[in-house]
């Protein structure tokens, strides 16, 4: 015999209430359906009975729904009492949902605008949360500091990078429980015959105590480990452990060989003994403004700092970057006292490398607000007034119904309902409404955060853990019940007013316009509110326009960069002679391939930010090096401006000849390189062509005293800085026009261009056409020159550019996207109440135009209606626009947060939104036919 | 519709009816059976047992227990049986209605 679908019928049994009702009931619907497979076939019994299974389901499941035992326990008068109390509420929710359902278009309507509200606002608060509120890993997270240096010289540069000795004075300070220094760096590790380059994350004993993380294999650093040249060893992360070791366990007691650079040895390997594997989710706190944060987060290896070699002893090696975690009982203050002391001190004892250095420590917490805080503050706000917007908008809508249900109201109003009663079937209405749309607007979130992480430029440290947390739901919830309260409470105390003889007496026609202000004054606020929001969002696009329309220097359009990762250097030797050779063979391969128009090389890959070097200079001429100052210095190699497409103002660019002078039958040298024919400059004055200058500050004296008799190869002089290149002059042979090279946003750095060689170096080739489709040929051709030095990374320099672009163009989005919501709900929502007015009007158009009005009049009275609520809206709209841009501008490029042009595109497209919204209504008002309307009554 | 004193909704009366008028043969899927060939489509189960548990609590309604048939494998059924006070009640509320359509017939008709 057949039997009833499985999983629907298992729910009805689960479902049912135990006993013989339950039993008979299955029974029944199992009889039915037999009954209805012999006569109407098995598929159609089959949908019958699930059908019919989960509206008996719907019967039993929902609380509201289930018939109160007959039999029950309580006493029949507190049963009843009970039952009528939340039979009521059931029963005002059941409207509610009917009324839901009634008029699905307006019910869409507002459970979409809250949600998108409700959405937004949790989506925000998600990033809010993660990348702000969540406490820094650290133990005492509101007690960490970072030690930040300042010198004189250079007012405007904070010095995050600190020399090793003076953070050796610093870690002393009594101010301190616990000082740590963090230095990232590259080795190359010993992997079988393959040398990969790894990152290695220098740092002393104490950061793990601060951050209250153990290794969960192994031990961490000892405090011996921190001093100079300790027996050498190794924590792994858990990554580089599982990936590359196995994860196996034994691999604590083993060893693990590298190479590193070490000042004055050149490339050295060192065994180390591996102590410890950190935990899965160990990350690198975030530290300063600046900090390439990407970079620590994927340390590979943890080295002690005591292995770290380079700069010791010297305090004009910036190298470090140190947190400190406050002594208890130690203020603020204090510490910074005592740092600023120590740092005069280091001044007094060592005044030539630390003339006018200053020091102070700021929370970490400070850090990161400003280096966040703006951008979220801005879109939060912004996600404020899209929720504001919303309610202004849910609420005269339904303002609008509870008026349309005046009738409806005072009916009951005078058979006998209580006006708390009607009160609360209202809220309840609102209720619903908002948990729909709270519900939805979750999903919202859900969606609008992963959106929010794939746009957000990869720089926000924390965002990637954004997801939905306690407090996140918490503040879901909050930000549902104001909202509900916001714009149900105002409707239900207005709609409930009412007094019954009167909305009777009026025929349904409601109490004339003065029902309607209320609503006036909502459209008004949004109006308001969306042109503010407007306002901001053009700025921001402006500024996006105005980035992507500054002229870098360079060609944007036709040229690919190509990135190459960097031959081992101990398995490749690779000195000037050979880097030439290698870029001699591109420049010969790539640039007879056909479309190529012309192929450069530089060190640093343009607008990727820190990798060119900044540099002192002084004029050799015998003029006083004047103020210090530091200049961008770039090493070429020929071909790089004409490849960038850098127009060459005077002069000219480096050619073959300069090539052989500087490359050819000199010894080479790993750091610095002889400098002798040299480069095109930007200068500030354009008589500097011919002329010479050294490279770093140099006592005048000095200059005379070497100039025209060092030789190279001769040891240095005495008294010359050594950390600059000995004292041959460079000599100016080209002026070319700025470049941005750093970045887009600031002002064309002055930079000199040196013919010179690295072991990183980046090949720009400029093509005919479209980049994008020459890439993998071009890629490919430069792959093939020497299979040990490979294309690491290629992009067109559109790309590049983009990238750079990234952060204006992501805040642009976001904001355009809620004004727009907020024009478009602004929109609707005087629409609606011009819409209604016309509506309830129509008397009194028709009474007007029998006596002789024309159509002209008719309309132009809604459009006056209109313009009466839209024009003091822009009024309120563009003051609060002039208040709140004030915040926006950090976040502005080249134009001002009062700048005209946006202001009055904003107002003219909120107007042109004004007038739209009153054209329909206008329109149907001129559609009354005075007769019909008046043969109703 | 709902009728004062008897505190009795529209389907609810439906249902009573129904019942009643099935007399001995008063199962739930007979009763379905009969509301849904006079309203033609098809009814809802869950409104069915909602009104059945309803009529039982105000006491118009009351059942008796019979055993399974061979269409209901194990599961015992419920005859319902109209008790005399929902008897009482459907005599009101067909007086109250007979009465409110007195001498409407004709009105009807000349409409029509």
């Amino acid at each position: 015999m057949s039997r009833p679908p499985r999983v629907s019928r298992i729910v009805l049994g689960i479902v049912l209430p135990p006993g013989l009702r339950g039993e008979a009931v299955l029974g029944d619907l199992e009889e039915e359906f037999r009954t209805r497979v012999e006569r109407q076939g098995r598929t159609r019994a089959t949908w019958w009975y699930r059908r019919q299974a989960w509206r008996v389901i719907g019967l039993y499941a929902l609380p509201w729904r289930r018939p109160v035992d007959p039999g029950g326990i309580l006493s029949p008068s507190a049963a009843a009492r009970r039952s009528n109390a939340t039979e009521s509420l059931i029963q005002d929710f059941r409207h509610g949902v009917r009324q839901l359902v009634r008029s699905p278009w307006i019910s869409t309507l507002v459970v979409a605008a809250l949600a998108l509200g409700i959405g937004a606002n949790t989506a925000i608060f998600s990033a809010i949360d993660a990348v702000l509120l969540r406490p820094l890993p650290f133990v005492q997270p509101d007690r960490v500091v970072q030690i930040i240096e300042r010198r004189t010289a250079f007012p405007d540069q904070s010095e995050v990078q600190l020399p090793l000795p003076n953070f050796a004075d610093y870690e002393g300070a009594a101010s301190f429980s616990h000082v740590a220094a963090i230095r990232p760096g590259q080795v190359y590790v010993h992997e079988g015959d393959r040398r990969p380059q790894r990152v290695a994350v220098h740092f002393s004993s104490e950061l793990l105590d601060m951050m209250g993380v153990r290794p969960e294999l192994g031990r961490a650093f000892l405090p011996q480990e921190d001093r100079p040249d300790p027996d050498p060893v190794v924590i792994l992360s858990h990554a580089y452990w599982q990936d590359e070791l196995g994860g196996d366990s034994a691999v604590v007691g083993s060893s693990l060989t590298l190479t590193r650079f070490v000042q004055g040895e050149g490339y050295v390997p060192l065994t180390l003994d591996i102590v410890g594997v950190m935990p899965e989710e160990f990350r690198l706190p975030a530290l300063q403004i600046g900090d390439d944060y990407k970079v620590w987060a994927e340390g590979e290896l943890f080295l002690p700092m005591g292995v770290w070699t380079w700069g010791r002893g010297d305090r004009g090696r910036h190298a470090l970057r140190a947190v400190a975690e406050l002594a208890p009982g130690t203020s603020l203050a204090a510490a910074n006292a005592e740092i600023a002391a120590a740092a005069r001190g280091i001044a007094e004892s060592d005044p030539e490398r630390s003339e006018g250095l200053s020091a102070r420590v700021i929370p970490l917490k400070e850090i990161r607000r400003v280096r966040h805080g703006t951008v979220l503050g801005v879109l939060w706000a912004a996600s404020a007034l899209i929720l504001l917007v919303v309610c202004a908008n849910v609420a005269s809508l339904l303002l609008g119904r509870a008026l349309a249900r005046e009738r409806e109201l005072a009916v009951r109003t005078s058979l006998g309902a209580s006006r708390g009663r009607l009160l609360r079937q209202l809220l309840v209405e609102s209720v619903v409404l908002g948990g729909t749309g709270a519900a939805v607007g979750l999903l919202v979130a859900h969606w609008g955060g992963s959106l929010l992480k794939r746009l957000t430029p990869g720089n926000v440290h924390g965002l990637a853990n954004a997801g939905f947390d306690l407090r996140v739901l918490l503040f879901a919830a909050g930000a549902s019940l104001l909202t509900i309260l916001l714009f149900g409470l105002g409707p239900a105390v207005r709609g409930t007013r009412t007094h019954p003889a009167d909305a009777l007496r009026s025929g349904g026609r409601g109490g004339g316009a003065g029902g309607l202000r209320p609503m006036r004054w909502l459209v008004m606020g949004q109006v308001a509110l969306s042109l503010s929001l407007l306002v901001g969002s053009g700025l921001l696009v402006r500024s996006l326009a105005g980035l992507l329309d500054v002229d870098p220097g360079f060609d944007t359009e036709a040229t690919i960069r190509f990135v190459l990762a960097p031959p081992p250097p101990f398995a490749k030797a690779m000195e000037h002679g050979d880097r030439l050779a290698f870029y001699n063979e591109v420049r010969t391969r790539v640039g007879g391939m056909p479309r190529v128009r012309s192929v450069g090389a530089g060190r640093i890959a343009l607008l990727s930010g820190g990798l060119s070097s900044g540099a002192d200079m002084t004029p050799a001429d015998g003029m006083p090096p004047g103020p210090r100052r530091e200049v961008e210095w770039i090493s070429v190699l020929p071909g790089f401006l004409e490849t960038l497409g850098t127009p060459l103002v005077r002069g000219r660019t480096h050619n073959e000849a300069d090539v052989e002078r500087v490359f050819m039958g000199v010894g080479a040298q790993d750091l610095w390189d002889p400098w002798e024919g040299v480069p095109a400059l930007v200068w500030p004055d354009a008589d500097a062509l011919g002329k010479f200058f050294f490279w770093g500050i140099q006592d005048p004296s000095m200059v005379e005293a070497n100039i025209g008799h060092w030789q190279w190869g001769d040891p240095w002089p005495e008294g010359w800085d050594n950390r600059y290149p000995p004292p041959v002059p460079l000599k100016v042979v080209g002026i070319v026009a700025d470049m941005l090279s750093v970045d887009l946003t600031e002002a064309a750095p002055p930079t000199f261009y040196t013919l010179n060689s690295y072991s990183t170096f980046t090949i720009y080739v400029r093509v005919l056409g479209d980049p994008v489709a020459m890439l993998p040929v071009l890629r490919a051709a430069i792959d093939a020159v020497d299979p040990d030095i490979g294309v690491e990374s290629a992009e067109p320099m559109a790309t590049a550019v983009r990238n750079a672009t990234a952060d204006t163009r992501f805040q642009a989005v976001l904001l355009t996207l809620f004004a727009g919501l907020a024009v478009l709900m602004t929109g609707l929502g005087l629409f609606g109440v011009l819409a209604y007015a016309v509506s309830r009007r129509t008397h009194e158009m028709a009474v007007r135009m029998s006596l002789g009005a024309r159509r002209g009049d008719v309309s132009g009275m809604i459009v006056r209606d209109g313009l009466v609520l839209g024009v003091p809206g822009i009024g309120f709209g563009l003051g609060l626009g002039l208040l709140g841009t004030r915040f926006l501008s950090s976040l502005l490029f080249d134009v001002s947060t009062t700048d005209p042009l946006t202001f009055a595109a904003s107002t003219a497209l909120v107007l042109v939104v004004v007038l739209t919204a009153c054209w329909w209504p206008a329109e149907r008002a001129t559609r009354v036919h005075p007769m019909e309307v008046l043969r109703e009554e | 519709m709902t009728i004062r004193n008897t505190d009795l909704g529209e389907f609810e009366q439906l249902v009573l009816l129904a019942a009643f008028r099935l007399g001995p043969d008063a199962y739930a899927p007979r009763i379905a059976e009969v509301l849904e060939a006079r309203a033609d489509r098809e009814m809802s189960r869950g409104t069915l047992y909602g009104a059945l548990d309803r009529l039982e609590r105000k006491g118009f309604i009351e059942f008796t227990v019979e055993p399974p048939t061979n269409l209901r494998g194990t599961r015992r059924r419920r005859r319902f049986i109209v008790t005399a006070a929902g008897i009482k009640t459907l005599e009101q509320l067909r007086s109250v209605v007979e009465r409110m359509w007195e001498g409407m017939g004709e009105r009807l008709a000349g409409e029509a």
